[in-house]
């Protein structure tokens, strides 16, 4: 998880490194305008920082039926929130930038960092403006994406690792913690995760219950990790990301030996954040506070899964159904 | 350390994610050389007068070091470099005056034997202080393609060049004796960046 946070603060780092930009027309790009620079970004890293709220609310259970008093699990996923078609290219338009173009027309499709990793001869040339004379700077290629699907997984997809654990309350209550505390990591910053949970035993209330062949609960989780990088201890430059997800849900589960069948079906939203703190002086310029990305969305999410339970070891697989279809592949231990 | 951790990460995922591909990026850049200085002279008596040919007057851009000067952060990426476009314009021509200029061009990479570039003959020198296409890449011209192919290379390695021009004026009429202007020669360069 460390390292997947790392990677996204490292967003603003990776445009340039897709563009080839080196510092010296990394001012040009900053110098356009931070509205740009924004618009751009947000464009580009989209698929990144959605993938990654979807992600997050992967993994809370993986069967509706809640533990006994103190009975308790320890869960470990790894989801990957699948990119949509739509989310591998953005299309730039000119009317939307200040001191960007393309010359090639008034818009043009470009990857996403999610998108196919393009050759430069398939990739359109923007061209960067000074802002006070109007005159060309520099034309760059635009960023290409990662080709992931080429080259690293089977399918276009952010990563994202999970652990928590589940303890069982009275009253039919299970609730559910996810906490990493502040890890300083040597000297270049922080991350810390918390997430709450709780699950209720509703088939308890419904008349009939003992001869209901389910189990029947409702869900509730939150999940917020926050991260800082420090880019320039000496300047006062961070990088901050911020990641929360809620998930409200209704959870039907049945179990047949070994195996338990469940599924879900609720609301779930993200909000995530990602923001360049400090100044920043270029040779014409200085910017304070240059980058500040939000993104946020909710939606109906709905998800099925298998449990296989073998005394203690519990394997899982879920597939949630959401605009960015999520796969979380787990394992744990599960007492109770 | 800090300072290398975000391209270090940036870096691991590009390669991470783009496996064996890599990262291929065009930055161009369109390059303005210093002005060149030049004057054309006519005797006294002449001044006001239609001449047909000036003496040469021979001039030279200097060093010139596009690569370490506009590039030098991309060169160990490089993988080549295209001279898309050469143009010129010329400025501070006296009003008045009026010339075309003959042209003769040699360039000389790192300092060593001089080769054709170019022979052109301007007209109305003192009409053209926007840019003018001396050159583009992909369209046939009086531009020698083996020059063009020499200083790609010589960019690509980082060398320097140097433009020798010899300047004849043509159906001149100065109204000064010395006439002073300079022509303003730009460089639309691409390198090419394969980062693995």
């Amino acid at each position: 998880m460390k390292r997947i946070n790392k990677i996204f603060i490292a967003g603003l780092m990776l445009l340039m490194t897709s563009f080839g930009l080196r510092a010296q027309d990394f001012d040009a790009f900053l110098e356009a305008g931070i509205a740009d620079a924004n618009k751009l970004l947000e464009s580009y890293m989209q698929p990144a920082f959605e993938g990654f709220g979807y992600g997050m609310a992967n993994g809370w259970y993986n069967t509706a039926a809640t533990h006994k008093v103190l009975g308790f699990d320890l869960s470990v996923t790894v989801s990957a929130a699948r990119v949509p078609t739509s989310r591998e290219f953005f299309t730039f338009r000119n009317s939307d930038y200040s001191n960007v173009r393309y010359d090639g027309g008034a818009s043009v499709d470009i990857p996403t960092l999610f998108g196919p990793n393009l050759g430069a001869d398939d990739l359109p040339q923007l061209t960067f403006l000074d802002p006070d004379t109007g005159e060309e700077v520099v034309r760059i290629s635009a960023p290409t994406g990662l080709g992931v699907e080429e080259d690293f997984m089977p399918f276009n997809a952010v990563p994202v690792p999970m652990a928590q654990i589940g303890l069982g309350l009275p009253k039919g209550f299970e609730l559910k913690l996810r906490y990493v505390p502040e890890q300083t990591i040597d000297e270049d910053g922080s991350v810390k995760l918390f997430g709450i949970g709780v699950m209720h035993d509703i088939k308890q209330w419904l008349p009939g219950e003992k001869i209901l062949p389910f189990d029947l609960s409702v869900f509730l989780g939150y999940t917020n990790l926050q991260s800082s990088i420090f880019i320039d201890v000496d300047e006062n430059q961070t990088a901050e990301f911020d990641a929360s997800s809620v998930v409200a849900q209704g959870v039907i589960s049945k179990k047949i030996l070994f195996l338990t069948a469940f599924a879900g079906v609720g609301y779930s939203s993200y909000d995530v954040g990602f923001n360049m703190l400090g100044t920043y002086t270029t040779e014409t310029s200085t910017f304070t506070n240059p980058i500040g990305l939000n993104y946020k969305k909710g939606g109906l999410r709905t998800n099925v899964g298998v449990r296989l339970k073998l005394l203690f070891l519990t394997l899982t697989g879920e597939y949630a159904f959401q605009e960015y279809n999520t796969m979380s592949v787990g394992f744990g231990f599960s007492f109770r | 350390m800090q300072k290398r951790l975000l391209p270090f990460l940036s870096l691991l995922l590009i390669i991470w994610g783009c496996g064996e591909a890599g990262i291929q990026s065009d930055i161009s850049k369109n390059v303005e050389i210093d002005p060149i200085d030049i004057e054309l002279s006519v005797q006294p008596f002449l001044v006001g007068q239609d001449i047909e040919e000036t003496p040469p007057v021979p001039v030279s851009t200097g060093t010139i070091d596009i690569s370490d000067n506009e590039f030098s952060e991309y060169l160990d990426d490089a993988t080549k470099f295209t001279i898309n476009k050469i143009t010129y314009s010329i400025v501070n021509f006296p009003n008045g005056s009026r010339a075309d200029l003959d042209l003769n061009i040699d360039i000389a990479i790192a300092g060593g034997g001089s080769q054709d570039l170019l022979e052109i003959l301007i007209e109305d020198a003192q009409d053209n202080v926007d840019d003018v296409i001396l050159y583009q890449a992909g369209t046939s011209g009086n531009v020698s393609a083996s020059a063009i192919q020499a200083l790609e290379q010589a960019l690509l390695n980082s060398q320097t060049f140097e433009m020798d021009i010899e300047i004849v004026g043509r159906n001149v009429n100065l109204q000064e004796e010395n006439v002073n202007f300079q022509i303003v020669f730009k460089f639309d360069v691409t390198t090419r960046l394969q980062l693995d």
